[in-house]
């Protein structure tokens, strides 16, 4: 049980920092794109 | 004793002569413009109370106020509940602990500009990252930024996760300061989780609850770079704030005298606000 509420922080906590993190990823790597492929994934 | 007040006056006079410079002739100035008309061209002239009259009567300023009580509404509490949240996640013993805090502290070290850009992208109705996310998911592209229904909100997420990291700091400092003892006193009481967060965590967090909650309200006032990156304003002027329209009535419109008056009258406003704020919230049975 408390293994598994330690997976359910971990998972939690990388889901949130994905949000902040994956925006300057995004910004990064569109600094190598052109303009219309700014807007991939 | 003469020769240390002495030392100690010399030692605090360069603050002194900077709070003068750059503190009180600021505000002495903007309340002197408040009876001015000066297009930053011509010589000011006297205008008595004709400002003051103008903006009692002034629709674009109340509406501007209006849109910023909308955005204080949804990025105050907004700012508390995911920074409490971090913060007691972060609190805990995790491997890479200094990651994670680094991550969620990564946007308070980038320029509002720059990120207000990015959330452009990010929000863009045709190409951004989030409708893309959506239709993939099956959902319909939403007009995050150009439908006058979802503007505000949109930018009040943004200016919330920009800011996150700087409060949960906050946060964290104060959940250290909970005495251990304490802790275990009410986990000896076989107290639940929730009862631990509710009657220890919380009240125990009280000043930092008011330092959160005054700083967002300040900072929330002075709205003005996302707005004016990422809107302009508007749709339907929904996200013009009034820090917005004080700028254009200074450098757009060349009113000095009338934009002085909207900034003392922000003053006096967030002066209010979180008067009341801490009048409601310092109480000890507020929490």
């Amino acid at each position: 049980m408390k293994s598994l509420r330690r997976v359910a922080l971990y998972a939690g906590l990388t889901l949130a920092a994905l949000t902040f993190i994956y925006p300057f990823l995004w910004m990064t790597s569109a600094t190598f794109k052109p303009p219309l492929e700014v807007g991939s994934l | 004793m003469r020769a240390e007040q002495k030392s100690g006056s010399l030692m605090s006079a360069p603050y002194g002569v900077f709070l003068l410079v750059f503190a009180v002739y600021p505000i002495a100035f903007a309340i002197v413009l408040v009876f001015l008309q000066w297009d930053l061209v011509t010589a000011p002239t006297f205008a008595g109370a004709d400002n003051v009259r103008l903006l009692l009567h002034d629709g674009r300023f109340w509406r501007a106020v209006a849109n910023t009580f909308v955005f204080l509404s949804i990025h105050v509490p907004l700012q508390i509940v995911s920074a409490l949240a971090l913060a007691l996640a972060l609190n805990r013993q995790l491997a890479g602990r200094s990651f994670w805090r680094a991550a969620f502290f990564l946007p308070v070290v980038i320029s509002g500009a720059v990120v207000a850009i990015l959330w452009s992208n990010l929000y863009a109705t045709d190409v951004g990252l989030i409708n893309r996310v959506l239709m993939k998911l099956g959902a319909a592209p939403v007009p995050w930024l150009t439908d006058p229904a979802t503007a505000m909100p949109a930018i009040a997420v943004m200016v919330t996760w920009k800011n996150v990291g700087f409060y949960v700091i906050i946060y964290l400092a104060g959940l250290q300061y909970i005495p251990r003892s304490c802790q275990e006193a009410i986990e000896v009481e076989g107290a639940t989780a929730w009862q631990r967060f509710r009657y220890l965590t919380l009240p125990s967090l009280l000043p930092q609850h008011i330092l959160v909650i005054t700083l967002s309200t300040i900072n929330g006032f002075q709205l003005f770079i996302e707005p004016y990156v990422m809107t302009g304003g508007g749709p339907l002027r929904r996200t013009y704030s009034v820090v917005l329209y004080l700028y254009n009535n200074a450098f757009s419109y060349q009113k000095m005298g009338y934009a002085a008056t909207i900034g003392v009258a922000l003053a006096l406003i967030i002066g209010a606000v979180v008067f009341v704020q801490r009048r409601v919230i310092g109480r000890p049975e507020a929490l």
